[in-house]
């Protein structure tokens, strides 16, 4: 009996927080990674500015965290359920792992929540399970950019490090580097290192430094993350061929821009979370609200060129926590 | 006294380094150039670009909105708006590209000043390459007619016409190519029903030569108009040929009436620009761009065509209560 009474009140108590969430405005659910992460701490703030859209609107953000990234797609899937239970009117959401997430994302869509995928997932992903667009960033024109633009600054013969060989997202990271280098009569080769390396920068910068040493030719060397790229600095100083082949990255960190600045980094590639996570939820927003929805899909976040010409504003952005 | 007006220059010029680097602390000073606010599509645009001015606001900078008096001298009344925000120390503009010839000489002074640049509304990618501009936001009218013709195929009408009351008018021509492409891709086909321009702007002319056009052509399923008033003259053209079961609507921008048809089922769809979209996004882009280098790599963001149906109409009805469709 008491259980039963139990079960209905709550039932009546949700039906009411349903009714009242349209009254009150729009809740929109954010599914992200965790505020101590380098990365998605840009990507929160992209949210929290987003938000002031939303509260003009008369409506409100919950972002919902994950905790560890243990069990990332299970995880992901059970927040993307938390927000369906608690009552969101629309979900933004990476789509890390499609196999552990997808069943989530329709059940979303099933309940009448439109969702928007973010960060992960790719324009064709968002398409097949019908959400309303993609904001992040893609792999291989990333890579693309990276090639050109190590083609149009001079170099011929760039390695692309890569420390996770067989990961698909890298291996598209070096396959862009490679055909947009080609593309202006360069080359690209990949330098797959050893699993046990990943992590190791001494073993990195070592690799780096005898592949630099054997080939002389090698006037460009790009990594596959900011870390990667500490590493290989150290690698390119050691064969004493600073100032011969310059250094790229995919991603970026504070030891990066520094290089940036004074000239010891061509370039580095950002994928602009902060972007992700504004326009994530103020798109979430005016979907939902207005019926508003761009033709334009995906709207890529990056890749953005971080390079001599725009360091000053990409370091006053890392300061202020945007980049 | 030539000494004085050096003085004056080198003053000026001083302060305006002195307002560069004080930018970045205050935040950007983003210009807009736009319709009337009164306008009922400017409107909307300007609401965009005041709902992203929240943020810049937040940071310390300013939106400023300069709009023509009236439209009758639009090109150099609007190229003046663009000198006059390079004079008020821009340190970002947007702007339409609505007569090159007349706007593209400004435009090309703001790039040559170092002032970031997006063009939106009008002009396409095209006029962005042109004078420099990061990017362009806003639709593209070949686009539009093509999933037009893409819908009306996907919903069963392979027989279109589209009525086009300003046949000449470039950007008209290229929605009914559009629209031919897009049903022809979908095993259809359309014509186009060119209407003198006498018409343009008479209701009964439009109502009477549709009305004529639906009842000799009876394999005909769906009309597509330009315009919103051509819309409701169709509208009126389908039922007093009796085509009502037979013949489907669909057109280029909405209004109340429009969405109302829409609800009441005698309009299929409207194709909308998404005027909110242009102001938010292009001040969005250039807020972030000044502030701290951010860039949205994916050239050309087009807002519209988004489409209106029944399945959308309750949030867009919506969204013109809110001021934002």
């Amino acid at each position: 009996m008491k259980t039963m009474m139990k079960v209905l009140m709550t039932a009546s108590v949700l039906a009411m927080s349903a009714g009242a969430a349209l009254a009150e405005g729009t809740v929109v659910a954010v599914i992200g990674g965790k505020a101590d992460d380098q990365f998605f701490a840009k990507v929160k703030k992209g949210i929290d500015d987003g938000a002031l859209v939303v509260q003009a609107h008369g409506g409100s953000v919950n972002y919902l965290m994950l905790q560890n990234y243990d069990n990332i797609g299970g995880d992901a899937a059970n927040l993307i359920r938390t927000a369906i239970s608690q009552g969101a009117t629309v979900i933004a959401a990476p789509n890390w792992v499609p196999d552990a997430e997808d069943e989530a994302y329709k059940a979303a869509i099933a309940a009448g929540i439109p969702v928007l995928l973010y960060n992960a997932g790719g324009g064709d992903k968002a398409k097949e399970l019908g959400a309303i667009n993609y904001i992040g960033n893609e792999e291989y024109p990333a890579g693309l950019a990276g090639g050109e633009y190590f083609g149009s600054h001079g170099q011929k013969n760039v390695i692309c490090v890569n420390t996770v060989p067989g990961a698909q997202n890298l291996e598209d990271r070096c396959r862009g580097i490679s055909d947009g280098i080609t593309a202006s009569g360069g080359v690209s080769t990949q330098l797959p290192l050893p699993a046990s390396s990943f992590g190791d920068p001494t073993a990195v910068a070592e690799a780096i430094k005898a592949t630099l040493l054997k080939d002389p030719t090698i006037d460009g060397v790009v990594t596959i993350s900011a870390g990667d790229a500490n590493s290989a600095a150290i690698g390119i100083d050691q064969a004493g061929s600073t100032g011969k082949v310059a250094l790229a990255s995919f991603d970026m960190d504070g030891a990066g821009l520094d290089r940036i600045k004074a000239g010891t980094q061509l370039y580095a590639i950002d994928q602009q979370p902060w972007l992700q996570g504004f326009l994530a939820v103020t798109m979430a927003d005016a979907y939902v609200n207005y019926g508003l929805d761009l033709a334009t899909t995906p709207v890529l976040t990056g890749p953005g060129i971080v390079d001599a010409s725009n360091i000053d504003a990409t370091l006053a952005g890392s300061a202020a926590g945007y980049r | 006294m030539k000494s004085m007006k050096l003085l004056t220059a080198f003053a000026t010029v001083s302060a305006l380094a002195l307002g560069a680097s004080a930018a970045m602390a205050e935040g950007a000073k983003i210009f807009v150039i736009g319709g009337k606010a009164d306008d009922s599509f400017w409107s909307i645009v300007k609401r965009g670009a005041d709902d992203a001015g929240n943020l810049v606001a937040e940071q310390g900078g300013s939106v400023t909105w300069l709009a023509p008096q009236n439209y009758d001298n639009l090109g150099p009344d609007a190229a003046n708006l663009i000198r006059t925000a390079i004079g008020q120390g821009a340190t970002a503009i947007v702007g339409p590209n609505w007569v090159p010839e007349a706007m593209d000489e400004a435009f090309k002074a703001v790039v040559d000043a170092g002032i970031p640049l997006v063009i939106y509304n009008a002009g396409g990618l095209e006029a962005a390459d042109r004078l420099g501009a990061m990017n362009y936001v806003g639709s593209d009218d070949y686009q539009t007619g093509v999933s037009a013709g893409a819908y009306f195929a996907t919903h069963g009408q392979t027989k279109l016409i589209c009525v086009n009351t300003l046949p000449g008018a470039a950007n008209l021509e290229a929605q009914c190519k559009g629209l031919n492409d897009g049903v022809t891709a979908n095993g259809g086909t359309s014509e186009v029903l060119p209407l003198p321009s006498t018409s343009f702007g008479d209701a009964t002319a439009v109502t009477q030569a549709v009305a004529a056009y639906l009842q000799q052509n009876a394999e005909v399923t769906g009309v597509y108009t330009i315009g919103n008033m051509d819309a409701i003259s169709a509208n009126a053209a389908i039922m007093q040929a009796g085509a009502v079961d037979r013949v489907k609507l669909g057109g280029m921008n909405m209004d109340q009436t429009i969405l109302d048809n829409i609800k009441a089922g005698t309009q299929m769809f409207a194709m909308d620009q998404e005027g909110y979209y242009q102001g938010f996004l292009a001040v969005t882009i250039l807020n972030n761009y000044v502030n701290y280098g951010l860039s949205v790599p994916t050239r050309q963001i087009l807002t519209g065509p988004g489409i209106v149906d029944a399945s959308t109409v309750d949030a867009t009805l919506a969204g013109v209560a809110a001021g934002v469709r």
